[in-house]
């Protein structure tokens, strides 16, 4: 099988000098010398106990040490643990471009050096994230270790909404963060992973991949989740048509895949969850509510062309609804979003602009759903979310159907 | 008497139908010149129909989110629209032949002012077509934009950027004909401004909303503002 | 350099749908009114969003054209008119590059009487190794077993040759000498001829011809023992050298004929059903599953590694010599009122035709030909219901320019229309005008999208490529229903031949407690219980159910 070899050279040489490894770990965030020194002293203790006797490499940017002015080894690699540097962007969850490079990076050197299992640290380094995401892999048989965050009602609200609903509707397995930037990977994955049957790597998220190739995917607990940078949540529309566009992508690649999912299985959890405090935060939405109104004014000639006359209804009645009433039922949000996949399927306008109209309907579901959770506890809300979870999974036939046999004479 | 009625009658029929015989060969020659055209503008519109479809014209436009087109022209796609208004222009081209035919120097004259003139007349509906195309698919992404910024004003928004590069375009397509000189110039500058000015007004009334609102969570109810509340990633 | 074969999986073939196409009935780049390799890859895009999985090209090598390129004169060569080796190899790389395979034919049973090898035969010396290419006798009562196949041009399968002054053998028309297999030369230089296309990455091989290799007297001249071991000599040599390639027999026999051609999986990895072909017409036209599931049945299992050809038309006629004459003749009376529709022992017209341009028998068939075991063979213009002209000779009618809108010439070629190969359709039903794809390409409910959703769903479900066939036994005989099961997946196929509602009850008792979920439209139908499961089906209306576990039975798990 053809597998696309797009090593830098420099990274080659260096992967050939130091031969062989049993582990990789990419540590992209370490931008600067100094954070670089404290990561890998801080994570130097755990790799005993990971692999006896085993020897690992860490791949850092090369701008860190550029940074600095030096270059040559740094003072901490020895016969266990070797550095270099290559050529890798900060990794933004959800931008499938980055993340993917980085990742591919890694698992490319991981290759190289015929490694028992890859790590990418894209956004927690600390020594613990290592060791529970990495143990699964190494000692269970996973391909593929994903970190599961407990998190605060309102936080990560396009993954709650969108993202894990929905790959948990298509692919059948109850993977809460499928785009998490930290990931543990096994050699069977990363070489599915860097195949290329047609001279150009499928790309797309490697969860997705994994679960579809019928790979063991587990989560690991870690806590609650590190707050994104400031460049990722800057503005909800960017980030919604940058998750929505990979998500939409993954579907069309994936979609022998997906049509013969049914229902949805739960993934084996490792570590003891963590539970957050009742907030009874009472949540300020009007700002949304008014955007998706305007919205409802200004777009629906655009709306009209993705969503089928149904939805289109629901939604102009909802815009009219007072606030304490505005509620926007699973049922409708649901078709929307597979109303979305499928018109950025059949390209019905440029597909940034489609993307991008999507937000006012996404805030009106944020907007109903702080309103109706706003006084529950954690675990209610998770019941909440689980309903949400069985809508997209009870309505998937609709987007089967309509995948199936494309036809704009709809309900 | 009746001789000098006679001659002069006789002497007015002959430059009559002097005239007229001097008039029909060059009427002939533009009714030829015509047909030709037609024929010629016939097989033009063929071939340049043929291309179009085999580079997939509309497909590629629509790709490209330029479905306006089929909004000017609702009866007929981008490929046949153009196809049609090139062989307008060579029709017209034809006829102005024809009227070249006429042995007049004032006709020739207003006829090589005219093909001097055509290729600036083309420029123009080329400029006024693409702005067209390109102000429309601005005004959608402005109008999305907008409405996702919760600007109150985001309709308006919209049609300020779309008028503003047709006015734009406009302006250069007059400014190819050589229409108007300095007026034209200075009624689109006076125009450009005032849509400018209408655009500010706009965003300006629309984020004094804003503002205000995050003054008011601000200091009022000394909480943080509303969107920090939501993390959506 | 050798080049490897495209598919990752060995047994691709039996996923595949394949598409039969003529080069120069497809696309015109040049604009010399005949269509070309250039011209087909600019409409690669379109056979992708098709879904069609392997190109099958007909003869496109140097030949004088007498049997629409069945006469070879060059094998390693391409017929100038389509374009030039680059041009193929540009294309071949494009089609791999978008994960299709092509199969080319390989025409060894005759060559041209044009071929070098012919001319240099009937000059040199009887009994020298020139000669020994081809058959000859003194005599044309020799083999006297053997039929005549094109029995409206031919009188004799022997023709004598002036300047041999001997009489040459030949199964085809007379200009097609069969080549001399006793001579271990002629299989020598076959096996070039299929490595040198082999060695340029080409995924398969369509062998013409097949049961009439060999020679012997007081025999038919058919499926004799010796041709078995050419076939076997011929796939080691593929399987010594090659992964991933196929070989396609044409034998147009009875199944327990053609079975022999798999061998034990060393022979052919494909052999046509060509019985089973007509009497799926006949038992639409009869509203009557008969005949369908008597071949079915007489249908021999064949090895794992093997699988069966299934098409409705291609661009020979519609064959009726493996029926018996009674049904010959219906099928005459059924399918071809005017004489001048009828060939050899066959019927010259393309499916809408056939069918009266009826789309739901159409959709019906080509349902039947998606779902039956084996992998479908779509002809070029049938996914458009294109239609034919019985006023031209041979079989050209069923050859004409593909229809790709409704511009001049079909918008096949630019060329002027007196310079085409063959004259577009051009009548009022089934001419450009009315059947094209450009217009077919936008309207949701089209013909051609019909096609490209039915062939999503078949490559979708792979037990239609692999699994087993059972067929269900309703009282009413007007429904035909049959069971596919393999890969993990049980597919019930159910099928109402008849043009008018039809009810039948089918006994699923070993299904109970699964739920049919109607595949096209994902529709959930009732659970199967212990009393048979009724169904109405509309006018030639069919259902492809998967039979999926209750929701309870998997919450059960």
């Amino acid at each position: 099988m053809a597998v696309l070899d797009t090593i830098a050279p420099e990274a080659k040489e260096r992967a050939d000098r130091v031969g062989e490894a049993d582990l990789v770990v990419a540590l992209p965030s370490c931008q600067s010398r100094e954070l670089l020194d404290s990561v890998v002293s801080s994570l130097r203790p755990v790799l005993p106990d990971l692999l006896p006797n085993g020897k690992a490499v860490f791949l850092y940017p090369d701008t860190a040490v550029a940074s600095t002015g030096g270059n040559g080894d740094l003072p901490a690699a020895d016969e266990s643990l070797q550095l270099f540097p290559y050529a890798m962007l900060p990794v933004e969850r959800y931008n499938e471009q980055s993340l993917d490079q980085g990742l591919r990076s890694l698992l490319q050197v991981g290759r190289t050096l015929g490694a028992k299992i890859c790590v990418m640290m894209g956004s927690e380094t600390s020594p613990d994230s290592l060791r529970n995401l990495a143990e699964p892999v190494l000692n269970d048989g996973f391909d593929l270790g994903v970190p599961l965050y407990a998190r605060h009602k309102f936080d990560s609200l396009i993954n709650s909404g969108i993202v894990y609903p929905l790959t948990r509707a298509l692919y059948g397995a109850r993977l809460h963060y499928s785009m998490a930037a930290d990931l543990a990977i096994s050699p069977r994955l990363a070489e599915k992973y860097l195949q290329a049957p047609h001279g150009q790597p499928d790309s797309g998220w490697i969860t997705t991949k994994a679960v579809c190739a019928g790979l063991q995917v587990c989560q690991v607990n870690r806590g609650f989740a590190p707050a994104p940078s400031v460049s990722e949540s800057a503005d909800v529309s960017a980030s919604l048509a940058q998750v929505l566009s990979a998500l939409f992508l993954d579907a069309e690649r994936y979609a022998g895949c997906w049509q013969k999912v049914r229902g949805s299985q739960a993934l084996r959890t490792f570590g003891r969850p963590a539970r957050g405090e009742t907030e009874n935060a009472s949540a300020d939405v009007h700002v949304m509510i008014e955007t998706f109104q305007r919205g409802c004014k200004d777009l629906l000639d655009i709306w009209a062309t993705a969503l089928s006359p149904a939805t289109m209804l629901n939604l102009k009645k909802l815009a009219r609804l007072p606030a304490d009433q505005f509620r926007l039922a699973d049922g409708v949000w649901v078709h929307v979003l597979y109303d979305f996949i499928l018109a950025h399927r059949q390209r019905v306008m440029s597909r940034e602009h489609l993307l991008r109209a999507m937000t006012p309907i996404y805030l009106a579901w944020v907007a109903s759903y702080a309103l109706e959770v706003q006084t529950f506890s954690p675990l209610a809300v998770e019941d909440r979310l689980e309903t949400l979870c069985a809508a997209f999974e009870d309505l998937k036939p609709y987007l089967l159907s309509r995948w199936r046999w494309p036809d704009r004479f709809n309900p | 008497m009746w001789n000098q009625v006679h001659q002069a009658l006789n002497e007015s029929t002959t430059r009559v139908i002097t005239g007229f015989a001097k008039l029909v060969p060059g009427l002939v020659a533009l009714i030829v010149a015509v047909l030709v055209s037609v024929v010629v503008a016939r097989v033009f519109g063929f071939l340049l129909r043929r291309s179009l479809r085999g580079i997939k014209f509309d497909a590629k436009l629509a790709s490209w989110g330029l479905s306006g087109l089929s909004e000017i022209s609702p009866t007929g796609s981008p490929t046949l629209l153009v196809v049609r208004f090139v062989s307008w222009c060579i029709i017209l081209v034809g006829a102005l032949i024809g009227i070249a035919a006429f042995d007049a120097t004032l006709t020739q004259q207003m006829v090589i002012r005219l093909f001097e003139y055509f290729p600036n007349f083309l420029v123009a509906v080329v400029l006024l077509f693409f702005g067209n195309v390109i102000a429309r698919f601005l005004a959608r992404g402005v109008l999305i934009g907008a409405v996702n910024m919760n600007l109150p004003y985001a309709r308006l928004l919209s049609l300020g950027v779309k008028w503003l590069v047709i006015v734009l375009t406009s302006a250069m397509a007059l400014e190819h004909l050589g229409i108007g000189g300095r007026i034209v110039d200075l009624a689109f500058a006076i125009l450009f401004g005032g849509i400018v000015l209408a655009l500010a007004l706009a965003v300006g009334l629309g984020s004094k909303d804003l503002v205000s609102r995050s003054l008011e969570n601000q200091t009022i109810h000394g909480k943080e503002r509303s969107e920090e509340q939501f993390r959506h990633l | 350099m050798k080049k490897s074969g495209s598919a990752r999986d060995p047994l691709w073939y039996k996923d595949a749908v394949i598409y039969e196409i003529h080069v120069k009935a497809f696309f015109d780049a040049n604009n010399d009114g005949i269509g070309d390799f250039p011209g087909l890859l600019q409409k690669l895009d379109y056979l992708e969003a098709l879904g069609v999985t392997c190109l099958w090209l007909l003869p496109f090598f140097p030949s004088p054209l007498r049997d629409d390129g069945y006469d070879i004169s060059d094998y390693l060569s391409i017929h100038p008119s389509y374009g030039t080796m680059e041009d193929f190899k540009t294309f071949l790389n494009a089609a791999h590059g978008r994960g299709m395979q092509v199969m080319v034919e390989l025409v060894v049973n005759h060559t041209s009487d044009q071929h070098p090898w012919f001319q240099a035969a009937r000059t040199a010396a009887p009994g020298s190794k020139e000669r020994d290419f081809y058959v000859w006798s003194d005599t044309d009562r020799k083999y006297e077993g053997a039929r005549i196949i094109f029995t409206d041009t031919e009188k004799s399968n022997w023709t004598w040759d002036p300047i041999a002054k001997a009489y040459y053998w030949h199964r085809f028309f007379s200009h097609q000498p069969d080549l001399n297999y006793d001579n271990p030369a002629v299989l020598e230089e076959v096996l070039k001829i299929m490595r040198y296309w082999l060695d340029m990455g080409v995924d398969g091989l369509r062998l013409d011809a097949i049961p009439y290799l060999v020679e012997r007297e007081g025999t038919n001249c058919e499926n004799l023992p010796d041709t078995h071991v050419v076939l076997k000599n011929i796939r080691a040599a593929m399987d010594e050298n090659y992964e991933g390639r196929m070989i396609l027999a044409e034998a147009n026999q009875w199944p327990s004929d053609v079975r022999p051609y798999f061998g034990d999986g060393d022979e052919c990895h494909l052999a046509f059903h060509f019985p089973l072909m007509p009497r799926m017409f006949m038992a639409l036209r009869l509203e009557d599953r008969q005949p369908i599931v008597d071949i079915m049945r007489h249908t021999p299992e064949i090895p794992e590694n093997c699988q069966w050809g299934l098409f409705l038309r291609n661009h020979d006629e519609l064959t009726l010599e493996m029926v018996n004459e009674e049904e010959r003749d219906y099928m005459y009376l059924a399918y071809s009122s005017d004489p001048r529709m009828r060939i050899n022992v066959g019927i010259r017209r393309r499916l809408a035709p056939l069918m009266e341009n009826n789309s739901r028998r159409i959709e019906l068939l080509n349902s039947l030909l998606l779902s039956f075991p084996g992998t479908p063979i779509i002809y070029y213009g049938d996914e458009i219901g294109m239609g034919d002209n019985i006023h031209l000779g041979d079989r050209n009618g069923v050859r004409t320019p593909m229809q790709w809108s409704g511009d001049r010439n079909a918008g096949f070629s630019r060329a002027a229309p007196e310079m085409l190969y063959s004259p577009v359709i051009s009548d009022p039903v089934y001419g450009y005008g009315a059947v094209n794809v450009e217009s077919q390409d936008g309207e949701a409910s089209s013909p051609l999208n019909w096609m490209r959703n039915m062939v999503a769903l078949r490559k979708l479900f792979r037990v239609f490529g692999r699994g087993v066939m059972e067929f269900l036994d309703p009282g009413n005989r007007k429904i035909l229903a049959y069971l596919r099961r393999g890969e993990g997946e049980t597919v019930l196929c159910v099928a109402n031949l008849s043009r008018f509602a039809q009810p039948v009850e089918l006994n699923l008792q070993a299904y109970q407690g699964m739920r049919p979920v109607e595949m096209l439209g994902y529709v959930e139908f009732p659970v199967i219980g212990s009393q048979p499961y009724s169904l109405s089906l509309g006018p030639y209306g069919f259902f492809w159910f998967e039979l999926q576990k209750a929701r309870e039975q998997i919450e059960a798990q």
